[in-house]
This record gives structure tokens, sequence and C-alpha cells, in this order.
């Protein structure tokens, strides 16, 4: 079977990440974040191994924060000193289930769009404006290249006897001013590279998303995940 | 084709960068601008595209026909993207989309073609430069070469009337001078005028190539090849590579091996990048290592100052053997882009900082900076390029590292500028301080280095100098007599 568009999973990802933040209820929270993480990572896994590591990470910044706002209500448990309550517990459920339906999203979206298809569908179908299709390209672009500049930048700081995590307002001077001096003269290059090759003279080529099989699956499955927390009375919005 | 005449051009209003230069070009020749750093080559690109009054706000007094456009009026401009193709000194500064596919396609499209047309125009270019197999990689997965080769990919898709090739030479290795040298014979077969500024002409001197020689914004002369040994001699002392590769006398260490690496297997977790590797470093020697790019030459040197684990083998400094963490500081790593060692906003403070962090006397750094008063409220990274090499190794120093490790430090420097270079290495050496030095630059290894190491096929092994700059010119494309 074909892979669905580009423009089709652009709107499901931004659907679902909308719902993330427009549900409250868990039920509902459960069904668009268990079966999208799912899928996410069954797709997207490979290409994606950060937003897994950053997902855990996060449980346990959400935690602290949970206990320290929304620790209220009838005790959930009790771990050494410390006393979970029902209102740090929900926080935190509902707040790690919106990120994993976010993840999900994403991944599913990485993990089944092609990074040629991308923005030229993102321009010819969903006619986003050149200027928004171009800078998500050259994010695209940068994101491995200012990786690049921050490990060595790391490497001359640890040199230079720096603290390797910035935490200090010296540190974060040290990392963030070569990573922009060298960004910026990067960025003024390419603006005259694609002013060059006729960037301001580019007029996308408008046509209908491409509606077929694989398509009306993803919209059924997103109907499904719009409708029912609403139907089945669980929606509190 | 091209017929340029310029009275006067520049960034900001009043202040000249460039002043009476003209030139013409025909179909299936080549104009190189030749002249050392700053001495307005780029400008006068810029100038010509319309770039500077089009986009940069800039002011141009003068009078440009490319293929009977003109390109400082505004509807001129709209034109110029069909008719050149650019590539331009650095590929990561050029190339703008994350895959070769849509790097080449993005031209096209910008020009209006057909979808099928550029499907099929984007294959047979990437066919023809050799990148059809990595065509959906993302760009960052490529090597050096293969990024040069994709920009002149994406800048010849298109077929346009001239090619204009900004230091094509510059972070390409011999065997990408080669390659390059192939693309623009084959743009003149086709009848492209190709427009070089290049200050490392002797890579570039066929039969009827006019050269136009710039000096502080002006053209001071027009010479054709074949060049007489009085123009070359010009050419030289005005900053311009254009004679033979020299092999000097220079001087060795001091008998006391400072750096030594024994069996040493470097990489990354699982992946061998060369192994057994045997190196020896005396005290106030500087040595070359040589190699493709992408043979491992900054791996062995992150290795050495212990930025990256050694997988295997011992590294001993000073005779004590040091694991990775301990190296650091003992050896500095200076990288190819002397920018990322730079944490302040301008030179005095750069080095206010280096003494207080590492005690060495303020007066004792500025002393190795003959241009210290003229830029010391300069920031770092708007220094000249040759300024930046030459302060980021100053930088090391304060650090009294028993050995400074460069990699390709003469990237892009003018003759003028190289010899900055060299004399900065000099005079630390004098002081007992030891180089290794990444390059495949013969210069480097002719006029700086005492040894040379070459890495190839993961294995490193020494190689008489006459025949390190032999090899290398060979790679290059140059027979023995141009070299």
């Amino acid at each position: 079977m074909k892979r669905p568009s580009t423009s089709i999973l652009f709107i499901y990802g931004l659907i679902i990440t909308l719902l993330a933040f427009i549900y409250r209820d868990p039920y509902s929270l459960l069904l668009i974040s268990i079966p999208n993480a799912a899928i996410g990572f069954a797709l997207g896994f490979k290409r994606a191994r950060l937003i897994v590591i950053l997902l855990l990470i996060s449980v346990w910044g959400t935690f602290l924060n949970a206990v320290l706002v929304a620790n209220h209500g009838p005790i959930v448990c009790v771990w050494g000193p410390l006393v979970i309550r029902q209102g740090a517990f929900q926080a935190l459920v509902q707040i790690e289930l919106r990120l994993l339906a976010i993840a999900g999203a994403a991944l599913v979206f990485i993990g089944t769009a092609r990074p040629e298809e991308i923005l030229r569908d993102l321009e010819a179908e969903l006619r986003l404006p050149k200027s928004i299709t171009f800078s998500l390209a050259y994010a695209l672009r940068l994101i491995p290249l200012m990786k690049r500049d921050y490990e060595e930048i790391m490497l001359c700081r640890s040199e230079r006897g720096y603290h390797r995590i910035a935490y200090l307002p010296k540190d974060v001077k040290t990392l963030l001013l070569p990573l922009l001096s060298i960004a910026y003269q990067r960025a003024i290059w390419a603006g005259i590279t694609v002013e060059l090759r006729g960037f301001r003279k580019r007029k996308p080529r408008y046509r209908l998303p491409r509606i077929g099989v694989p398509e009306i699956i993803v919209l059924i499955w997103l109907a499904v995940q719009v409708i029912l927390p609403f139907a089945m009375g669980w929606a509190q919005i | 084709m091209l017929k340029y005449s310029i009275a006067a051009a520049g960034y900001t209003e009043g202040q000249k960068i460039i002043e009476d230069v003209k030139g013409e070009l025909g179909e299936g020749e080549i104009l190189v601008l030749a002249g050392p750093s700053g001495s307005g080559k780029t400008t006068t690109i810029l100038a010509i595209t319309g770039v500077i009054n089009n986009l940069l706000y800039g002011w141009v007094n003068g009078e440009v026909n490319l293929n009977g456009t003109n390109p400082l009026t505004p509807e001129g401009f709209e034109e110029i993207p069909g008719l050149i193709g650019a590539v331009l000194q650095d590929p990561d500064k050029q190339l703008v989309m994350p895959t070769p596919y849509d790097e080449v396609a993005f031209t096209l499209e910008n020009l209006g073609y057909d979808e099928k047309t550029i499907r099929r125009k984007t294959i047979k270019t990437l066919k023809r430069f050799g990148l059809d197999e990595k065509m959906y990689s993302h760009v960052e997965d490529l090597s050096g070469g293969q990024k040069r080769r994709l920009t002149f990919a994406s800048a010849v898709v298109h077929d346009p009337k001239l090619l204009i090739l900004d230091e094509p030479s510059a972070n390409v290795d011999p065997w990408g001078i080669r390659e390059i040298r192939g693309f623009i014979q084959e743009s003149r077969k086709k009848g492209r005028g190709v427009l070089i500024v290049e200050h490392k002409l002797r890579y570039f001197l066929w039969e009827n190539i006019e050269i136009h020689v710039y000096r502080g914004g002006k053209q001071v002369a027009k010479l054709e090849t074949p060049l007489s040994r009085e123009e070359i001699k010009m050419l030289m002392e005005n900053g311009i590579d254009a004679g033979p590769s020299r092999i000097i006398d220079v001087r060795g260490g001091r008998d006391k091996t400072v750096l030594e690496a024994r069996s040493l297997t470097i990489g990354y977790s699982g992946n061998i990048v060369a192994e057994n590797i045997d190196l020896r470093v005396e005290e106030g020697e500087a040595v070359a290592i040589i190699g493709r790019n992408g043979s491992g030459k900054t791996t062995l040197l992150k290795t050495l100052a212990g930025g990256l684990r050694e997988l295997d083998g011992q590294i001993y400094i000073n005779g004590k053997q040091l694991l990775a963490k301990e190296r650091m500081r003992r050896v500095f790593y200076v990288p190819q882009m002397p920018d990322y060692l730079f944490v302040e906003q301008s030179l005095e403070a750069e080095l206010r900082e280096a003494s207080k962090k590492t005690g060495t006397p303020l007066d004792e750094l500025v002393e190795l900076i003959p241009w210290y008063n003229m830029n010391k409220s300069t920031s770092p990274y708007r220094l000249s390029h040759g300024q930046r090499r030459w302060l980021g190794i100053v930088v090391a120093y304060a650090y009294k590292p028993s050995v400074i490790l460069l990699d390709e430090p003469s990237t892009g420097l003018d003759l003028h500028l190289f010899k900055m270079l060299r004399e900065a290495v000099e005079k630390l050496r004098m002081r007992g301080v030891s180089f290794i030095i990444s390059t495949h630059d013969p210069r480097v290894i002719g006029e700086m280095c005492n040894r040379a190491y070459l890495l190839d096929g993961k294995r490193l092994h020494e190689i008489n100098r006459y025949k390190a700059v032999e090899y290398l010119e060979k790679e290059a494309g140059l027979s023995l007599e141009e070299a």
C-alpha cells in the first residue's frame, strides 16, 4: 500500500497535537496517546530515538513539578518522606499522556513522510508560504550542522577550562557567543546564495491534496479520535 | 557574454571597497580574479551579479552587461538566477536544503521548471556528479568532497551561461581539486564562461586564461597564460600562490620526545577509523599528517587531544601514559574553524580571558600578536581569516601545552597570511612548543614541518617530505613540471 500523503499526515499530527491540549480526562487522553505512541514508535523509533529519551527524562521533570504545585487531595502513596497525593498523580498522568500523544503523532509523521516530499507537499498542497517552507527546510539542514558546531564548541570549552554543563552566565556566554556568531555568518551567505538561485522568483504550483485509500484510512482514524470521546461523554473541554 | 566596468562599489555610503575594475568574458573562456584576501575579489563578483546594490543595501557605480541583461537594475537582477551558477568558498554556507535531491531541485523549482523536468534533470545531474546513490541522504552525511560536488551540481543543473566560482579550491583536498579542475574544463568545453576568484592560482593555469590581479580593491594588472617567470614572481609578491611548491630546510626538534602514540586505534564506538598507529613528536618539532578528507586526520588529532577516547593503544605525554581527560590542555587542539575557540567580543577581552584562565601574563600573549594594537577592540569573529588562525594559536599557547594540534590551518589563506601563520608557528617552536598539523596543503609540509606522516587505508606511516609534496601535487592533477 502507498504511504499517505505528507500533507494529510501533517494535518493529522497538527490535530492530534491540538486534541492533546483540548482533552483533559484520562480516557480521551489514553485514546489519543497509546495508539499514536505505539504506531509512532513502531514507524519512527529508528529516526528519532532522541524523542524517546527526552520523553523518559520528562517523566522525572513532570513528576517533580506535579509534586511541587499540584500535590493535593487524598494520599495515593507514601515514598519515604514524600507523600504523593491524587492531584500530583493526576497531573503527572495527564501531562505525560499529552506528551506521549504529541510525540507519537510526530513520530508517525517523521516515520512515514519522506524528507524530500515534506516541503514540496506542504507548499503545493497546504499552500504554506514559501518563506515558511524554506525556513523549515533550512532548519532541517541546519540542525545537524549546529549539532556539529555544538560538539566542537564543547570540546574547545573543555580545553579552555569551562564547565561542561553551562549553568553560570559566563558559561552560557562561552557557549552561545561562538554558536550564534557562526550561525549568523552562515545565514548571511545562505541568503545571498538562495537569492542568486532565484528564490524571489519562486512561484509555487498548487495542487489538491491526494486523497486515496491510505489517506481515507488516516482521516477515519483521526475522526474516531475526535468523535469517540464526545460520543462516549468522556471529553471535558 | 559578460562585460563590466565598475568605477567604484561599496557596502556603505561613501566607503569604496573596489575601484576601477573592468573585464570581459566570452563563451568558453576563463577569467581568474586573483589577489590576496581582502583585495576586493569577492566584492567584484557581488557587484557584477547585482547582489551589493539589490540585496546588501550597498552601491555600485558602473555598468554590467551579462548576456544583454544589466543585473544592477532590479529587473535585471531578477534575470540573474537563470543566467549564472555560483559556487561559494564554503559549501556549508551555500547548501541550504536537507538532501542532495532537494538542493539540486531547488534551483529548478525557483526557475519555474515543470515537475517532470525537475525530476529528470535533478537525477541526471546528481548522477553526473556521482551523487545519485546519496540523493536522499542528509547533506551532513556527505563527505567534504561530496559536498563540494553538490555545490557544483546545483550551480550547473539549469545549464547557465556563466559559472562563478569563489575560491573553489578552499576546503578541498588534492583529490577534490583534481575533480574541480575537471568540472571547470568540462564547463569550458560546453561553452560556458567561467569566472574564478582564487589565490591558489597554480591549480588553474591552463592555456589562454586571462588573469586580473587585485590589490587594495584595485585591478593592478592583466595577464594571460602562459606566464613568464617575472609575472609569476609579481603574483607571488602579491600574495597569490602561482609558483611551484617549495621544500625548504625546516629546523628539527630537540631530541626529547614529548608525545608518543603506540599501537593506537582510533574511531567511534564500533567504527574503527585507523589502527596500529605509532607516532612520535619531539620538543619544538612540527609534524604534518596528510591524507584524504575523511581518512581520519581530525579523529586522530581529537583523540590525541583527549576529546575522543582511544579505542586501543597508549598515548604518552612527556614519557607518562595519560588517559583522555588528563591529556586535555597538555595537548591543545585548534579546530579548522578557530571561531569555535573564542569566547569574548573583542581581541583584548579574549586575551585577558585567556590570561585570567591560565595565569599566562597578558603581556606575553600580546607580544605574540604584532597586529594587536590596531585590532584590540575588534571582535575575534571579525578579524581576517589569517588573524583568527593566529589568535587561535596564541589562545592555545596561553594554556602552555606541550603540543598544539592544528587542523587544516592553511585553508583559505593567501601567501601573505600563510607567511603570518608560518611565522606564528615558528615563534612558538623556538619556545619549545611542538606542533602536529593535519593538512593537505603542500606549502605546510614544504615550509612549516620538518617531518610528515601519511594516513591512508586506516594506517599511519612516516613519509619523506619531498615525496609527500610530490604525492599531493600529483593527486591534485598537476604534472611534476607544473608543481
